[in-house]
């Protein structure tokens, strides 16, 4: 039992090592492409964001609908219909605040951290870094760096997306289903709405896009020469990212209410 | 000068021991084909030698750091036996990474170039398609394209002309030959397995396993 832990918790601590090195060759790399590469890494980048945030949009539209609709049903339930400012108050803190981050997160890892690692696993094993390198291509440069900025800024899109779908979603269905007048739950939502919870959402999104295309990466290059490390290398993308992002979201969620 | 002195490495069975010079030609002909791999990735600084010593024009490349490497892969033009290709690039993009890369050349100037050196090699297949997509020699036309637009000194082959049929190791090896005789100060190393592929090559020097051949 206590070695089973000790190695949980090596296995965790090496993970997290892992990412904060990535991460940080990863900004490194950033400065770099100021000075040259700017063009290339800007068509890669432009790529992820389209395969993450555009190929992800018809799944996130659908959940936020259903989320929006499904919040809206059970604060219904619990509050009558002269509440309205209630339910406008519990959108913003529970739809905008927690689940649109987390929910976008959710889709981008299963679509495409786990695609992240597999792509780069295959590339490893098939010795296409090393060929990219041997034109005088830095691999963090130009396959880590826009997946992981891409990755970034599909999430915090996402995000947005998300946010409006499901509040509009759950103000019709209030409005048709319950005849909750939309004023009392606009009134409700503009009245806890501010910069700051927008700017929690967001940051949210765009940190959790940041790690889940960090820790596909570490997982794509952990391949070694086998290739049943690579949909290995995919699963433990997704489980990584899973508990990180939650984590993440919890350690965010505390910082900003303190 | 490329020298490898006394280099020991790992999946190499013989120690390495030849200096090529400055504008020369050589062949290097080892036992297995991996080692050719091998030798190509001690030459591009990817693996260290396990003992001796190993440099590219005074350099010794596994002592440069990440930045210093990437400056010094660019002066080397390097055609893998299999091309060496980004598998989810197309020919074109393949063909152009680098000097797109460079971003110091504009759009249509890559276009120009890059026709430019496909009529060189004599290519004429389709530049949509996937490398996988290629034959094992059109692999090598493309990547030779591609080295040729980096106009590198050093030219290093690997198995460039194994496993292809005479015609086709005709014409590589005089698309070599021409390139190498364009400048001076151009230096073309094959590195091989199988020596009878070399026969169209004209080599300063052969080195085969345990010592150096004039040829």
């Amino acid at each position: 039992m206590v070695s089973y832990l000790g190695r949980s918790a090596l296995a965790a601590y090496i993970t997290v090592a892992d990412l904060i090195t990535l991460l940080l060759s990863v900004f490194k790399s950033l400065v770099d492409t100021l000075v040259s590469g700017r063009r290339s890494v800007m068509q890669v980048c432009m790529r992820q964001v389209f395969f993450t945030g555009n190929e992800a949009f018809k799944v996130v539209f659908v959940i936020s609908i259903a989320v929006g609709i499904a919040i809206i049903s059970q604060m219904s339930n619990v509050t009558d219909a002269g509440r309205g400012s209630l339910i406008g108050k519990v959108f913003v803190w529970v739809v905008i605040r927690e689940l649109a981050p987390l929910i976008t997160a959710l889709v981008v890892i299963a679509r495409s951290g786990s695609a992240i690692a597999i792509e780069l696993g295959q590339m490893k094993l098939k010795g296409e870094i090393e060929y990219l390198e041997t034109l005088g291509i830095p691999g963090e440069q130009y396959l880590l760096l826009p997946r992981v900025v891409g990755v970034g800024i599909a999430l915090f899109v996402l995000n947005a997306y998300f946010n409006l779908i499901a509040v509009s979603s759950g103000l019709l269905v209030s409005w048709l289903g319950w005849q909750i007048p939309l004023s009392h739950i606009k009134q409700g939502i503009i009245s806890v709405l501010s910069l700051r919870e927008l700017l929690i959402s967001s940051s949210k999104s765009l940190l959790f896009g940041v790690v889940i295309a960090a820790l596909g990466c570490n997982a794509g290059l952990r391949v070694g020469d086998s290739i049943t490390q690579i949909p290995q290398a995919g699963t433990k993308s997704v489980i990584h990212s899973l508990v990180i992002v939650f984590i993440l979201d919890v350690l965010i969620s505390f910082t900003f209410i303190f | 000068m490329v020298l490898f002195s006394q280099v020991i490495a790992a999946e190499v069975d013989s120690m390495l021991d030849f200096s090529v010079r400055r504008g020369s030609s050589a062949a290097i002909v080892v036992s297995r084909e991996i080692e050719t791999r091998v030798i190509v990735r001690l030459l591009t600084g990817f693996l260290p030698p396990l003992e001796g010593v190993l440099s590219v024009n005074d350099i010794q490349p596994y002592l440069l750091n990440d930045k210093e490497l990437s400056d010094f892969r660019k002066g080397i033009g390097v055609i893998y036996d299999d091309g060496g290709f980004i598998s989810n690039l197309n020919v074109w993009e393949n063909l152009t990474l680098q000097i797109s890369y460079e971003g110091i050349v504009r759009k249509s100037e890559i276009e120009e170039r890059g026709r430019k050196v496909l009529e060189v090699v004599g290519y004429d297949g389709s530049l949509s398609v996937l490398p996988n997509r290629l034959s094992m020699f059109e692999r090598r036309q493309i990547a030779f394209a591609r080295a040729l637009l980096k106009e590198p000194l050093l030219m290093v082959y690997q198995s460039t002309l194994d496993g292809l049929s005479r015609s086709e190791q005709k014409h590589l090896s005089s698309l070599a030959q021409s390139y190498h005789e364009q400048d001076a100060g151009r230096t073309s190393m094959y590195i091989t397995s199988n020596q009878d592929s070399l026969r169209g090559i004209q080599a300063d020097l052969i080195y085969n396993a345990g010592g150096a051949t004039p040829s």
